[in-house]
C-alpha cells in the first residue's frame, strides 16, 4: 500500500497540490531570506523583519513532516497511527504564528520607548555609491510577492483538506507579506526623516498577527485535548461536527455523543447503547458526500451493567 | 553589461535626490548655519590618527562650504554630547568592539591603528541622520586614496 492510498480518495489531489505549494513556500522563505540577509544594514526594523521571515519556515515545515508521518500506516507501538501529528504540528506552526506577532510588537514598541533612529546609510554598487535603504524597499518588495500569492493560494486549499497547519501557514504568509509592507513604509519613513514609522505601523499590524496566532493557539489546544471538533481558524464549534452529533443523537436516542477531532478527521463514539452490528460512516455523514471522509471512525461503549 | 547600468540608472531616478533626510535635521542645519560642531577624540591616537582626523573634517567643511567648531577631548563625554545631539560629528579612534555601536552610527574606519587591540580612526554621527551620515560616508570613502599614500 503505498503512502499517499492511506489517504482518503477525495483529498489525494489537493494534498499534492498542498505538498507542491509548500515546497515552492520553502523555496520562495529561503530566496527571500537570503536576499534580506544581504541589505540588513544596521536597520532593526530589517532584522526583525528577517527574523519573522525565517520564522516562516516552521509551518510548511511541519506540514510536510505531518503529512509524511499521516501517511505511514499504525504500527504496534502507534495502534492507532500518525493522525494527530497533525494536530502537534498545528500546536507548532500556532506558537510559531504567535512568537511572530509578540516579536514585532516587541520591537516596535522598544523602539518607540527608547526612540531608536535608525541609521542607514550607503552601499557601493557597480562603482557608485547609493543609499542602501532604496535596496531595502527592493527587498521589502520582493519579500511581499511570494507570501501574498502563496497565502492566497493555500487558503481554498486549507478549506477542502479541513488542514489547520496549511490554514495557519496562510495567515503566516498574511503576517510576513503586512509585516513586509509595514517594514516598507517603515523605510520610506526612514527615508523621509520619520524614525517612529516603521514602529507605529509594526504595532498596529501585529495586533493582528497576535490575534491570529492566540486563535490558533486556542484551537490547537482545543484540538489536543479532546475538545470539540473546531471550525477551520475559529474557536466555534465545526457546523459539519454539529450537525453529524445531531444526526447520531436521533439515531441513538438516548446514547451520549462524543465527537473528537485528530487532525483532519473526526472521531465519534456513541456511549450507553449497544453496538451496531455494520456500520456505514459515508451514509451517517450529513453534509456534503465529498467531505464524508472527515468521519473517520464510530465507535460504541455499551452500557454498565453495575 | 547593461543590466548593470539599468539598475544604477534605475537607483539614481528613485533616488532623485529627495531621499533619504535626516531625522533631526542635521545637513540642513550645517548648510543654513554654515558650521557644524565636531569632537575629536584627543585619547589612543598617535600622530596619524590625529592627521587622518584633521584631514576628514576638513574634507567635510569644503563639501558643506560650513566652518567646524572644534572640540577636543575624551572619547566619552565627546559621544555623549553626539548622542545627545550637542555635537553633529566626532573622529578619532574607537576600538572596533565598541560599546557604542547601537548608541550612535560608527562610520568606516579611516585608517587604522596599530596597537595590542585594533584600534580605528572612524567618523561618528548621530544615528538617524540618514543624509549627513551618506555625505560624511562619500568624503571619508574620496579621502581613502589620500590616506593611504
Amino acid at each position: 500500500m503505498s503512502r499517499a492510498s492511506r489517504l482518503p480518495p477525495e483529498i489525494r489531489a489537493d494534498m499534492k497540490r498542498a505538498v507542491r505549494l509548500e515546497y515552492w513556500n520553502l523555496g520562495f522563505t529561503a530566496s527571500i531570506v537570503l536576499v534580506m540577509g544581504l541589505v540588513l544594514g544596521n536597520s532593526q526594523t530589517m532584522k526583525t523583519a528577517w527574523i519573522e521571515d525565517t520564522l516562516g519556515f516552521i509551518p510548511p515545515i511541519v506540514f510536510l513532516i505531518a503529512v509524511r508521518f499521516e501517511t505511514r500506516g499504525a504500527t504496534r507501538n502507534y495502534p492507532f497511527g500518525f493522525h494527530r501529528v497533525h494536530s502537534l504540528a498545528f500546536l507548532i506552526a500556532a506558537v510559531a504564528l504567535a512568537s511572530v506577532g509578540l516579536l514585532l510588537l516587541w520591537d516596535a514598541a522598544h523602539t518607540l520607548i527608547a526612540r531608536e533612529h535608525a541609521t542607514v546609510g550607503t552601499i557601493r554598487l557597480f562603482g557608485h555609491s547609493f543609499w542602501l535603504g532604496w535596496l531595502m524597499i527592493a527587498a521589502q518588495l520582493y519579500s511581499i510577492l511570494p507570501p501574498f500569492i502563496i497565502g492566497w493560494r493555500e487558503l481554498p486549499l486549507a478549506r477542502r483538506l479541513q488542514d489547520e497547519v496549511l490554514f495557519t501557514d496562510a495567515k503566516m504568509n498574511k503576517a510576513n507579506w503586512q509585516t513586509g509592507a509595514a517594514g516598507l513604509a517603515g523605510i520610506i519613513g526612514l527615508g523621509l526623516g520619520f524614525w517612529w514609522a516603521d514602529s507605529v505601523a509594526a504595532a498596529l499590524i501585529s495586533i493582528g498577527i497576535i490575534s491570529d496566532g492566540w486563535k490558533a493557539l486556542r484551537i490547537a489546544t482545543a484540538e489536543l485535548v479532546d475538545g470539540v471538533p473546531r471550525a477551520l481558524g475559529s474557536t466555534a464549534p465545526d457546523p459539519e461536527a454539529r450537525k453529524l452529533a445531531a444526526k447520531l443523537r436521533k439515531q441513538y436516542p438516548g446514547a451520549q455523543i462524543r465527537l473528537r477531532e485528530t487532525g483532519r478527521y473526526i472521531h465519534a463514539e456513541v456511549c450507553g447503547v449497544a453496538p451496531d452490528d455494520t456500520q456505514d460512516l459515508k451514509a451517517l455523514w450529513p453534509g456534503d458526500p465529498e467531505r464524508c471522509w472527515r468521519l473517520a471512525q464510530l465507535s460504541f461503549v455499551p452500557p454498565d451493567r453495575g | 553589461m547593461k543590466w548593470h547600468r539599468c539598475i544604477v540608472a534605475a537607483l539614481a531616478l528613485g533616488g532623485c535626490d529627495s531621499l533619504p533626510r535626516d531625522a533631526e535635521g542635521t545637513l540642513d542645519r550645517v548648510e543654513a548655519g554654515r558650521q557644524f560642531r565636531v569632537g575629536l577624540i584627543a585619547d589612543g591616537g598617535d600622530g596619524r590618527a590625529l592627521a587622518a582626523s584633521r584631514a576628514f573634517v576638513h574634507r567635510v567643511s569644503q563639501a558643506t562650504q560650513a566652518r567646524p567648531d572644534l572640540r577636543t577631548g575624551a572619547s566619552e563625554p565627546l559621544l555623549l554630547d553626539l548622542e545627545n545631539g550637542r555635537l553633529d560629528l566626532v573622529v578619532g579612534v574607537l576600538a572596533e568592539q565598541s560599546p557604542w555601536t547601537t548608541e550612535v552610527a560608527i562610520l568606516q574606519p579611516l585608517a587604522e591603528v596599530r596597537a595590542p587591540e585594533r584600534l580605528l580612526v572612524t567618523p561618528i554621527a548621530r544615528n538617524g541622520e540618514n543624509r549627513w551620515i551618506m555625505l560624511l560616508e562619500r568624503e571619508a570613502e574620496a579621502l581613502a586614496p589620500e590616506l593611504e599614500r
